[in-house]
C-alpha cells in the first residue's frame, strides 16, 4: 500500500538498462508501419537496447502513480515487450499476409470453433468449453455437457483467458548464479536438474513444492519418481487452504437441503469453495419460490460479510474465535457467546426439525475443529448420504507438510527444491522465512507463469505453459476426470508444464505430456481407447470417473477445541474474491471488477465494523498500522456493514511485487500470517498512521469522505429504524429493490407491484414510485408496437427482452467477468475507477438495508435495460444511439461524437464513456484475445451493453439459413451463460412459450424505475425470503 | 424614472435641470469634443501603458488556454473532471454562462433600441462587443466538450452521400442553430453599427495605412442623408431580428436541460428563468467592463451614473425573476408530490455539494436584491463593480448547481458519485476569461468603443435635437 506512493523498487538483480523507455520511444517516434519494423532491426543492434528489452521491470515503473501517464507507460511497455519477443527468441520476418494455400481442416475463417478442456484449480478443475477464432482462444465458458458444472463458470475461470494473454507472462528460462541472472534454455536446465538430483542419490534432500494438483497423470509420474528416488518428498500446499492433507473432502448436495447452516463457508462466492458450481445452482434452484415446493432456508455464521451471508435469511456476525466457539457448541462442547444464544437455539431447533434434510457446511479453510463440528452435526442429523457425503482425502506417496519442508530448509537439508506452479516467497507463512531459506537451497527451480517473487529468487526459473497451451488431465470437485487439451501453441516458446519437470527425472525423460496423459488415460477410459480418447476430448470429461459417495461416512475426527486466543483484535485471513491467493493479481479484469460485498476495486483493505474503526480512531481515508505478534502491516481501513466486532478481515492476494497490473496494489496480508494460525489470530493491535489514501470503492458509497458520510448517517439516522446510509435508504424508497418474506408473499402475491402502506417519514410522503404509466395514455401508443410480421420471413418479429431473478442472484460477479471477455471491455486502472470511469457493461449493485450492525444486503445485476421509450435515443444529436425493430437499443460507435447527453438522460447510468483512450491498441498479446465480432472502442465514444447483439445476429443468420424461427434458448448472452444460478434469462418476448416470457409473467416481476415510463425491456423478479419466525424478519 | 434628486441639482452638472434625473450625457459636449474624445482612443499614437500590461496579462491566459486545449484534443476529455454519473461539467457550465452573458449586449442594442431607450446609445457598442466575444468563448465549449471534437461538424445538417442527418429531436441539435444564428446576427449588427464611426476614423486618421484600413472597414460610408436613412432602417430591421433571439437563444439552451428526464433539469420554468438569468448576468458583465473602462479612458461624460443606475435597475428586475424561478423550483419540488423532485431539491440544498446552492442564493439573491433597491447603492460605482462581480460568480454557480447537482445523485443510488474539477477544467475556464479580456482590449484599442454617431445625435444641434431625447434621424425624416 505504502509502496504505491513510492517508486517501486526493482526486484530483479539485473543491472538497470542503459537505455530507457523514453529514449526508445523517442527513437521510434514518428516511425510507423513497415519502417517501424525496419527501424527496430536497427535499434536491436544497439547493445543498450538489447539490455533494455531483457530487463523485466523497466525503470519507468514509477509512472504508475499517475493515472494518465500510466496508460502511456503501458503503451510503451506493450511496444517494448513486442520487441522483447523479437530479440529474445526468433527473429521475426517482415509481416506479410498469406491466405491459406491448404487450409486446416474444419477451419472457416470468421467461424469460431469450440473445444472442451478444463481449468485446473486447487479446489478441483472447472470444466470449460473454449471458443477459438482462427485457433486463438477468445472466450472461456462452462462445458454444458459436464455433469457437474452444467455449463456454468465462476469469475476465475472467465478471467483465466486474460492470464493466457497477460503481457507480463514469463517468456524465458532464467538461470541465476551468484546473484547474476542470465537467459538460458530448457535443455540446459534439464541437464543441470538431472545432475543435481542424481547427486542426491536416493533422493535425500529432493523436495517438490506445489499447489494442489488433481492430475492423475501427475500422480502416476510422481509414483514413478517416488519409486526411483524413495527419499524424495512432495508438499502440496495452497496458501488459502494449507496442506492438501488437511483439505476436507466433503460433497454437498444442496438440492436435498431444506435448512442450511454455513459456518464461515462462503459457498456462493466462487470456485474458492470446492464444489461451488453445483452448490450455487442447487441453492438457487431450491431458493426460487415455486408453488408446492419447500423453499430452503440459509443460516450463516461468519466474520466478514460475504455474498453467502447476505443471501442468508439469518446471518450472525461473530469474530473468528466466536465462530469456532459456536461450532464447538454445535458439537456439544462449550457455550456459545452470549448474544448468539438466541440464534444458536433457533438454528439448532430448525436443523433438528429438518433432520436429514438439513446440512451444516464448513469452510474449506476453517479450523479443523469447525470441520469436525460440522461433520459431527451432519452425522447426528442423519444428513450424511442425503445432503452431504464425505470421502477420505487421497494423498500422494511420500507426502509431507509444508512445515516439514520449512524446517528442512532452515536446517540446510534441502539440496534440490522444485517449486511447481506456486509462489511461496510471496505466500508462505511469515514465520517460515521462505525467501531467505530458499537462497540457502543449492539448487532450486521455479516453474511459474510469471517471473514473480519466487522466480527471481530461485536458481532456475522456467516459464510455465498456460492450461490452454498444454496437455494434462485433472479432476473436477466431484471427481470427474477431464483431459486438458491445448488450444494454442505456447505463446512463448520454451514454456513447459509440471509434467515436463518431473519427467526429466524419470527413465523416459523426453516423453511429451501428451504421451503421458494418453498413457494414464488408458487406466480410466473404459472400452476402445481410440474411441474413448476422442470422446473424452470431445465431451470434455471421461464417463464413469465421477466419484461415488462412500457407503459409510468416515468417522468424524476427534479434534481438541482450539484455544481461544486472548484479547485484542482478531485478524481474519480470507482468500480474495477476485485475486484469490494472489495468482490473479496481475489480471486486470479481476482487479477492476469490484470485489464482492465491499465493491472495492483494486487494492485490499483492513475490513472492519464501524465500532472497530471508531475504536482505532481512524477514518476510512487514513492508513492504519496493524501489529500482530510483532509483525506490522500498513493498510487502509474500510468499514463494512455487518462485520463482526473486534476483528479485522484482511484479504490475501494483494501487495505483490511484480507485474504491470499487480505491482503496488494493496497490502500483503501474508506478511502477518503465520503457520500456527493461518485462519485467524487474536491479540493484534492497530493504530493510525499519518498517511492518507483513497480506496476505490465503486458503488453505493463512492463519495468523498465516505467514512464521515456513513458515520454521520449512523449518528443521524435518516430512518427511525436506523437505515444504513442514504443510498440504501433511497433504494428501498424508490422501489429499486423489492422483496417480501414467504409469509407476506403468500398473503399478497402482488406485493412487488403495489404501493406500500402509509409512509412514515417526510421523505416518503411522496408516492407513486411503483406506478408504471399506462401505455394507452401516451401520445404515441403505437410507438411500442412490436407485434408486426416480418415481411422477409413471414414470421412474427422478434422482441428481445431479459428477466433477472433477484432471488437467484448471488452477487458472484461471474457475469461481469464474462461480459469483459465477450465484449472487449478495456481495463482503465485504479485512478480512473476511483473517479467513476470504470467501463463495466454489467455491474452488481449492492444495497444495504437496515441496521448498520446487522444489515441485509441485496444484489442487483444492472445493465442496459434496452428501454422501448429510451431517453438516450431522444437526446443524441447525431443519432448514434438508435432503436432496432426488434427493440434493441443500439450504439453506433462510428457515429458517436461523444456529447455524453445520452448518459445524462439514462436513469440506470449503464452507459460507459471512453474518456481517454482506454482500449489497448499496442500490446501485441492482447490483440489475439479480442473477440473479432465486437468492435474495440476508441477514445471519445460512448458504449454500453448490447444484449450481446453479435450473438443475436449469429443466431439469426443460422436460423435464416435453416429457414426457421430462432428457438428459445438459442441465444444466450454472455452474462446469462456465465451465471451459475440461472438468475439471468434472455429471449424473445413475442414467443409465449419462451422462458423469459414466462418469467416476465410472474406476478413478482417488476421494472426498475418503471414510473419513468422508459419502458425497460429488462425486468426483475422480486425476491422472496424464507425467514425463521422465531428469529423475526432478519 | 422621476425620482427626486437627493441633492441640489444646481450644484451638480450631471443632474438634468429639467427632469431632475441623472444626465445621460455630460453637458458642454460638441460634435468635435465627442469625436476627439472617442476617436482619440483609437487614433492616438500614445497607447496607454496600462493597455499593454493588460494585453500581456490577458495574452498569458490565452497561451494557457491554447496549451490546455491542445492537451485536451491530444488526450481526450478524460483530463477533465467529468465522469459517470456527472458526464457534463465545467464545459457545459461555462458554455451556458458565457452565452448568458452575451444576452445583455443584444438586449441593449436591440430591445432597448426598439423601446427608444436613448440612454443605451453610449453603452451599446461595447455591450455588443461583449456579446460577440462571449459567444466566441461560449461557442468553443460545445465542440471542446465532445469526445471527438474533430467530428463536431456532424451536428450540422450537411448533405452527404450516406444520407445521415442530425437527430433533430435532440436539443443539442437545436443549440447548433440557436447559437450560430445568434452569433451571425450579433456580428452583423455590431459591425454595421460601427460603419459610420469607421468613416469618422478614416477621415480623422493621419497615417495612410490607418486611413486605408478604416477606409476598407467603413465600406465607402460618406455620411449622406441617404446613407443615414438606410443605416437607420437597417438598424431597426436588425434590431427586429435580434429581439426574438434575446428570448430564444437561452430558451433553446435551457431545453438542453428541460428536455432530459432528470429531476432538477426536467422543469418547464427553465426557459423564462434562463432568459432572465442570462440578462441578469449579462448586465452584471456590462457593469464589470464599463466601470473600469469608463475610469481608465475617462469616459465618465458618456457613461454616466445614469447608465449605471439604469443597468442596476434592469438587474434588479431580472434578478427578481430569477429569484421567482428559484422559489418556484423549490415550491414545485414539494407540491408536485414527486419523490424524485423532492429528493433532488433536498440533495441540492443539503447534499454534499449543498454549499454551491447556498452560495448562489447568497450571491444572486441575498446580496444584490437586498441592496439594489437603494439609489445610493445603484449610483455607488465601487459598490456596483463589486456587486457585478458577485452576480457573475453567482450566476456561474447557478449553472454549476443545475448541471452538477442534478447529475451526481440521480435515480439509482448505486451510481451516485461526485464531481471534482481538475486543473485542466480551471485552466480552460480561466483561459476563456483571458481570451475574452484579450479580445476586448483589442476592441477598445482598435474600434470606437462608444458609438460617436449615436452620441452626437443626442447633442444640441444634431438632427435629432429639438425632438424628444433619443429620437433618431430616420424618425425625424419620417
Amino acid at each position: 500500500m505504502v509502496e504505491s506512493t513510492k517508486n517501486p523498487e526493482v526486484v530483479t538483480t539485473i543491472q538497470p538498462a542503459k537505455l530507457t523507455l523514453a529514449e526508445v520511444q523517442e527513437r521510434l517516434a514518428g516511425k510507423r508501419g513497415k519502417r517501424f519494423w525496419q527501424s527496430l532491426d536497427e535499434l536491436s543492434e544497439d547493445p543498450g537496447f538489447e539490455q533494455m528489452v531483457r530487463e523485466e521491470f523497466p525503470r519507468q515503473a514509477s509512472e504508475w502513480t499517475d493515472g494518465v501517464s500510466r496508460r502511456s507507460f503501458m503503451k510503451v511497455m506493450g511496444a517494448s515487450l513486442a520487441l522483447a519477443g523479437m530479440t529474445g527468441c526468433t527473429k521475426q520476418p517482415d509481416e506479410q499476409i498469406f491466405p491459406y494455400v491448404k487450409a486446416p481442416e474444419d477451419l472457416i475463417l470468421g467461424k469460431p470453433m469450440y473445444f472442451a478442456t478444463a481449468m485446473p484449480f486447487p479446489t478441483g478443475a472447472v470444466p470449460v468449453l473454449v471458443k477459438t477464432d482462427a485457433f486463438r482462444p477468445i472466450k472461456i465458458d462452462g462445458n454444458p455437457e459436464h455433469p457437474m458444472s452444467k455449463g456454468k463458470t465462476d469469475v476465475f475461470s472467465q478471467a483465466s483467458l486474460l492470464d493466457l494473454y497477460d503481457p507480463d507472462r514469463s517468456k524465458r528460462t532464467v538461470k541465476r548464479v551468484g546473484g547474476e541472472s542470465a537467459d538460458s534454455e530448457y535443455g540446459d536446465f534439464a541437464v543441470a536438474f538431472q545432475n543435481a538430483v542424481k547427486a542426491t542419490g536416493n533422493g535425500q534432500g529432493l523436495w517438490f513444492l506445489m499447489d494442489f494438483n488433481h492430475s492423475p497423470t501427475f500422480a502416476a509420474q510422481w509414483k514413478q519418481l517416488a519409486a526411483k528416488y524413495p527419499a524424495a518428498k512432495i508438499v502440496q500446499y495452497n496458501p488459502v487452504y494449507g496442506d492438501a492433507s488437511k483439505m476436507p473432502a466433503a460433497q454437498y448436495k444442496l438440492e436435498n437441503a431444506d435448512v442450511i447452516l454455513s459456518l464461515d463457508a462462503d459457498f456462493l462466492s466462487s470456485n474458492a469453495f470446492p464444489g461451488f458450481l453445483p452448490m450455487a445452482a442447487a441453492y438457487a434452484a431450491r431458493h426460487r419460490y415455486e408453488e408446492g415446493k419447500t423453499m430452503n432456508r440459509l443460516y450463516v455464521v461468519e466474520t466478514m460479510p460475504s455474498v453467502t451471508g447476505f443471501k442468508a435469511e439469518h446471518r450472525l456476525a461473530l469474530k473468528p474465535s466466536d465462530v469456532v466457539a459456536f461450532a464447538n457448541a454445535l458439537n456439544g462442547g462449550g457455550a456459545v457467546p452470549g448474544e448468539a444464544q438466541k440464534f444458536f437455539s433457533a438454528v439448532v431447533a430448525d436443523l433438528k426439525k429438518a433432520g436429514a434434510k438439513a446440512v451444516v457446511v464448513a469452510g474449506p479453510q476453517s479450523p479443523a475443529s469447525v470441520q469436525a463440528a460440522a461433520m459431527a452435526m451432519n452425522t447426528a442429523l442423519g444428513a450424511v448420504g442425503s445432503t452431504v457425503s464425505y470421502a477420505a482425502p487421497a494423498a500422494l506417496e511420500n507426502s509431507a507438510d509444508f512445515k516439514q519442508l520449512a524446517l528442512a530448509m532452515d536446517g540446510g537439508q534441502v539440496k534440490v527444491l522444485a517449486i511447481l506452479c506456486s509462489n511461496p516467497v510471496y505466500s508462505a507463512p511469515a514465520d517460515f522465512n521462505f525467501g531467505i531459506n530458499l537462497a540457502k537451497v543449492p539448487f532450486s527451480v521455479h516453474l511459474g507463469q510469471h517471473l514473480d517473487e519466487t522466480g527471481v529468487t530461485a536458481s532456475w526459473h522456467l516459464p510455465e505453459a498456460h492450461y490452454l497451451e498444454s496437455w494434462s488431465d485433472t479432476r473436477a470437485a466431484d471427481g470427474t476426470i477431464s483431459i486438458i487439451q491445448p488450444l494454442i501453441d505456447p505463446l512463448y516458446p520454451g514454456a513447459v508444464s509440471s509434467h515436463h519437470v518431473v519427467q526429466v527425472l524419470l527413465d523416459n525423460a523426453t516423453a511429451t505430456p501428451r504421451d503421458l496423459v494418453q498413457q494414464t488415460a488408458k487406466t480410466y477410459i473404459a472400452g476402445d481407447f481410440a474411441t474413448g480418447w476422442r470422446k473424452a476430448l470431445h465431451d470434455g470429461w471421461v464417463e464413469g470417473t465421477t466419484a461415488t459417495a462412500p457407503a459409510a461416512a468416515p468417522a468424524a475426527p476427534a479434534v481438541a477445541a482450539a484455544a481461544v486466543p486472548a484479547g485484542g483484535i482478531e485478524i481474519n485471513f480470507k482468500a480474495d474474491s477476485n485475486t484469490f491467493d494472489g495468482r490473479y493479481a496481475n489480471n486486470g479484469w479481476l482487479q477492476e471488477i469490484p470485489k464482492q460485498v465491499t465493491r472495492l476495486a483494486w487494492d485490499n483493505a483492513a475490513l472492519m465494523s464501524m465500532e472497530t474503526l471508531k475504536k482505532i480512531g481512524a477514518e476510512e481515508t487514513q492508513l492504519i498500522e496493524v501489529t500482530l505478534n510483532g509483525r506490522k502491516l500498513v493498510i487502509p481501513p474500510l468499514m463494512v456493514a455487518g462485520h463482526a466486532p473486534d476483528s479485522i478481515t484482511i484479504h490475501l492476494g494483494s501487495g505483490r511485487k511484480f507485474g504491470r497490473v499487480a505491482w503496488g496494489v494493496g497490502a500483503n496480508a501474508y506478511e502477518l500470517r503465520t503457520s500456527d494460525a493461518p485462519n485467524y489470530q487474536g491479540g493484534a493491535t492497530a493504530k493510525t498512521v499519518d498517511t492518507y489514501y483513497d480506496l476505490c470503492v465503486t458503488q453505493v458509497h463512492d463519495l468523498d469522505h465516505r467514512g464521515k458520510f456513513a458515520q454521520s448517517d449512523l449518528e443521524h439516522p435518516v430512518d427511525p429504524n436506523g437505515s444504513f446510509s442514504e443510498p440504501g435508504h433511497e433504494a428501498m424508497e424508490r422501489g429499486i429493490i423489492r422483496y417480501a418474506t414467504l409469509e407476506e408473499f403468500l398473503k399478497n402475491p402482488k406485493f412487488a407491484n403495489e404501493e406500500e402502506g402509509e409512509p412514515e417519514n417526510l421523505n416518503s410522503t411522496h408516492t407513486a414510485m411503483r406506478e408504471v404509466p399506462d401505455k394507452e395514455t401516451s401520445f404515441f401508443p403505437n410507438a411500442w408496437d412490436y407485434g408486426k410480421i416480418d415481411k422477409s420471413t413471414g414470421l412474427l418479429q422478434n422482441k428481445w427482452g431479459m428477466a433477472i431473478d433477484l432471488n437467484s442472484c448471488i452477487g458472484c460477479s461471474s457475469c461481469v467477468a464474462s461480459c469483459y471477455a465477450e465484449n472487449n471491455i478495456p481495463v482503465v486502472g485504479r485512478e480512473q475507477v476511483k473517479i467513476g470511469r470504470k467501463m463495466d457493461w454489467i455491474r452488481i449493485d449492492t444495497y444495504f438495508e437496515g441496521d448498520l450492525h446487522a444489515p441485509k444486503a441485496h444484489f442487483q445485476p444492472m445493465l442496459c435495460q434496452h428501454c422501448e421509450n429510451a431517453g438516450c435515443e431522444l437526446v443524441c444529436p447525431v443519432g448514434a444511439t438508435v432503436h432496432t425493430p426488434e427493440g434493441l437499443n443500439t450504439m453506433v460507435y462510428n457515429r458517436c461524437v461523444g456529447t455524453r447527453y445520452c448518459s445524462n438522460n439514462c436513469p440506470y447510468k449503464v452507459r460507459r464513456f471512453n474518456f481517454l483512450l482506454y482500449s489497448d491498441y499496442e500490446t501485441e498479446s492482447l490483440k489475439l484475445m479480442r473477440n473479432p465480432d465486437v468492435s474495440v472502442r476508441s477514445r471519445g465514444v460512448m458504449e454500453k451493453c448490447t444484449y450481446c447483439v453479435q450473438r443475436i445476429q449469429e443466431a439469426k443468420i443460422t436460423a435464416d439459413k435453416e429457414g426457421r424461427a430462432i428457438r428459445d434458448g438459442e441465444i444466450v448472452t454472455a452474462c446469462q451463460q456465465a451465471c451459475p444460478t440461472e438468475a439471468i434469462i434472455f429471449g424473445n418476448l413475442n414467443d409465449p412459450n419462451a422462458r423469459v416470457t414466462k418469467r416476465k409473467q410472474d406476478e413478482r416481476s417488476y421494472a426498475v424505475l418503471g414510473d419513468l415510463n422508459y419502458r425497460p425491456r429488462t425486468s426483475y423478479v422480486a425476491g422472496v425470503i424464507n425467514p425463521n419466525n422465531e428469529l423475526g424478519e432478519a | 424614472m422621476a425620482t427626486k434628486p437627493h441633492h441640489d441639482p444646481a450644484l451638480d452638472p450631471m443632474i438634468d435641470p429639467v427632469t431632475g434625473e441623472l444626465a445621460v450625457l455630460a453637458p458642454g459636449h460638441t460634435f468635435k469634443s465627442v469625436t476627439q474624445k472617442i476617436a482619440g482612443v483609437v487614433l492616438t499614437s500614445h497607447t496607454p501603458l496600462g493597455w499593454f500590461f493588460g494585453l500581456i496579462a490577458a495574452g498569458g491566459f490565452v497561451v494557457m488556454f491554447i496549451v490546455s486545449v491542445t492537451w485536451l484534443v491530444l488526450k481526450g476529455v478524460g483530463i477533465w473532471g467529468v465522469t459517470m454519473p456527472g458526464a457534463w461539467g465545467f464545459a457545459i457550465v461555462n458554455f451556458v454562462w458565457w452565452i448568458g452573458i452575451g444576452h445583455a449586449g443584444t438586449l441593449i442594442s436591440a430591445i432597448l433600441l426598439l423601446f427608444k431607450q436613448g440612454w443605451r446609445n453610449s453603452i451599446n457598442r461595447f455591450a455588443e462587443a461583449m456579446t460577440i466575444f462571449a459567444v466566441v468563448c461560449a461557442g468553443m465549449f460545445p465542440v471542446l466538450h465532445v469526445g471527438r471534437p474533430w467530428l463536431g461538424y456532424w451536428l450540422l445538417p450537411l448533405p452527404n452521400t450516406m444520407n445521415v442527418w442530425p437527430q433533430f429531436r435532440s436539443p443539442l441539435a437545436w443549440d447548433v442553430f440557436a447559437v450560430s444564428t445568434y452569433a451571425t446576427i450579433s456580428v452583423v449588427f455590431w459591425y454595421m453599427g460601427m460603419v459610420p464611426d469607421f468613416g469618422t476614423l478614416r477621415d480623422k486618421a493621419q497615417h495612410p495605412l490607418t486611413k486605408y484600413i478604416y477606409g476598407m472597414l467603413s465600406l465607402g460610408w460618406r455620411g449622406s442623408t441617404r446613407h443615414w436613412m438606410r443605416f437607420e432602417t437597417a438598424s431597426l430591421l436588425l434590431a427586429g431580428l435580434a429581439t426574438p433571439l434575446v428570448l430564444s437563444v437561452h430558451t433553446v439552451i435551457s431545453f438542453d436541460f428541460a428536455v432530459a428526464a432528470l429531476p432538477g433539469w426536467h422543469t418547464t420554468i427553465f426557459p423564462p428563468y434562463f432568459v432572465a438569468g442570462a440578462i441578469y448576468s449579462g448586465f452584471a458583465m456590462v457593469l464589470t467592463l464599463a466601470i473600469p473602462i469608463r475610469k481608465f479612458y475617462h469616459m465618465e461624460d458618456f457613461v454616466t451614473l445614469r447608465h449605471l443606475d439604469n443597468m442596476a435597475k434592469v438587474m434588479l428586475g431580472t434578478g427578481l425573476i430569477v429569484a421567482y424561478g428559484y422559489s418556484s423550483e423549490v415550491f414545485f419540488a414539494w407540491y408536485s408530490g414527486s419523490h424524485w423532485e423532492f429528493f433532488m431539491m433536498w440533495n441540492r440544498m443539503f447534499g454534499p455539494i449543498g454549499w454551491g446552492y447556498w452560495l448562489l442564493i447568497t450571491f444572486n439573491i441575498a446580496i444584490p436584491l437586498c441592496t439594489l433597491w437603494w439609489r445610493k447603492a445603484r449610483t455607488n460605482v465601487t459598490y456596483l463593480f463589486i456587486m457585478s462581480l458577485i452576480v457573475n460568480t453567482g450566476m456561474w454557480f447557478e449553472r454549476f448547481v443545475i448541471v452538477v447537482t442534478a447529475l451526481y445523485r440521480d435515480f439509482l443510488p448505486s451510481s451516485w458519485g461526485t464531481y471534482k474539477a481538475t486543473r485542466w477544467d480551471y485552466m480552460i475556464f480561466i483561459g476563456t476569461l483571458g481570451l475574452f479580456t484579450f479580445l476586448f482590449l483589442l476592441f477598445v484599442r482598435f474600434a470606437p468603443m462608444i458609438p460617436m454617431n449615436e452620441i452626437k445625435m443626442m447633442l444640441p444641434g444634431s438632427a435629432a435635437d429639438g425632438g424628444k431625447e433619443g429620437k433618431t434621424v430616420a424618425e425625424e425624416i419620417a
